[in-house]
């Protein structure tokens, strides 16, 4: 054995867990030189010296400071995340209802009720398109649309605002399965789910007078 | 004991109590060491050690019945101490220094205690590699192991393992705590 491979054999033993001063060919080596035998020495003085390190004993007492904060966190995260899901289901509820009751919402848009740009294509007369511009029930529609792309855009920062989190770096570390965050963001993507489905109902009723 | 813990984590996810506290018990100990061995600090690895536990119970019906629950349980208690250990590069306190061991170049009489050279000879250590030293020879995690703890691949496991022996045994050597047939 090569005085490299005495170094490469020695790593591989204690990978094993083995005690290196018990292989033969280490031991065979490092009687035949000098320096790998000092390196074999100062191993197991090292391994010796690892057992005898001391960790402080642990009470027993953990298991119910566990418990503890587990009591102490359903009393106090719980209606937290209960008032984030109610505040989060009312916005998502009203904006469905807003999108259907409002004037300017898909039922009218069919073709029964011709909008203005639908008059500027077809070549209808110019003051049919005066009337739809200034119609604020256009403009009631587009603010809808317009809170519901902004809702989208920023939807991933909710999770971050319920938790009082603003730290890009904690939320990257929160991906992991103990995330904080990980019930938050389900439900934000539950929403944002609704949301999407409510704003393809308002693009296709904008496409059908077209069509 | 695999299919223990699987019983057991069953039990907890139906809300038996008894079974949480034997789930905290059987494996505290063993948590415990780990948060002690990286971050040097009895009371926050205390406090790690009850978070972890309180994130395990909060997210067990996430853990894979497939795979072991061990290498689980460690990568959240490696996750909340590297968490840990940013917030201290962050904010350095005095007191995260306080468990360290004795000088024993100060101490003549501390370089007879082999555990309290090698103790010290860690400090001189890079982070990693002592972390990665300490979860093989003295927690006795394997790499792959080691690699969930500290969220990096097997081979760089390898690596810290290798060198942090390689730094140690030199300064063990340069202490001339270890008499060689050299010396």
């Amino acid at each position: 054995m090569k005085c490299n491979e005495f170094e490469v054999h020695l790593n591989a033993v204690l990978d094993e867990r083995r005690s290196p001063e018990s292989d033969p060919a280490l031991v065979s080596h490092a009687r035949a030189c000098a320096a790998c035998g000092e390196l074999l020495t100062t191993t197991g003085e090292l391994l010796t010296g690892v057992r005898g390190l001391s960790i402080p004993e642990l009470d027993g007492t953990m298991s119910q400071r566990v418990r503890d904060e587990l009591n102490r966190e359903t009393v106090t995260v719980g209606p937290r995340y209960g008032l984030a899901v109610a505040a989060v289901m009312t916005i998502a509820a009203a904006l469905l209802l807003a999108a259907f009751l409002l004037p300017g919402s898909p039922e009218n848009l069919l073709p029964d009720s011709p909008k203005g740009d639908v008059a500027v294509e077809q070549g209808t007369a110019p003051a049919e398109v005066e009337v739809a511009m200034a119609d604020p029930v256009s403009l009631d529609r587009d603010m809808l649309l317009k809170l519901i792309q902004d809702t989208r855009n920023n939807v991933d920062k909710i999770p971050s605002l319920l938790t009082g989190s603003s730290s890009p770096t904690q939320s990257t570390q929160d991906t992991h399965p103990n995330s904080d965050h990980d019930g938050l963001e389900e439900m934000t993507e539950s929403v944002v789910g609704s949301f999407g489905f409510l704003l393809d109902v308002l693009e296709e009723a904008d496409r059908q007078p077209n069509s | 004991m695999a299919e223990d813990v699987r019983d057991l984590v069953k039990r907890c996810l139906a809300g038996d109590e008894a079974a949480m506290v034997e789930l905290v018990d059987c494996f505290s100990g063993q948590v415990f060491g780990l948060c002690y061995r990286m971050l040097r600090q009895r009371e926050d690895a205390e406090d790690i050690t009850q978070e972890t536990f309180v994130r395990v119970f909060g997210n067990l019906h996430r853990w894979d019945s497939e795979r072991d629950f061990r290498p689980w349980l460690f990568a959240i208690a490696g996750n909340r101490c590297r968490s840990l250990l940013a917030q201290r590069m962050r904010r350095p306190k005095a007191q995260d220094l306080v468990e360290e061991p004795p000088d024993g170049r100060a101490d003549p009489q501390a370089a007879r205690n082999l555990a309290e050279e090698v103790s010290l000879a860690l400090t001189h250590l890079r982070e990693e590699y002592r972390q990665a030293f300490l979860l093989f020879h003295d927690q006795h995690l394997s790499y792959a192991e080691i690699g969930e703890v500290l969220d990096c691949p097997v081979g760089t496991v390898k690596t810290w393992v290798y060198r942090a022996r390689r730094d140690l045994a030199q300064h063990l050597r340069s202490r001339g705590i270890v008499q060689g047939e050299s010396s």
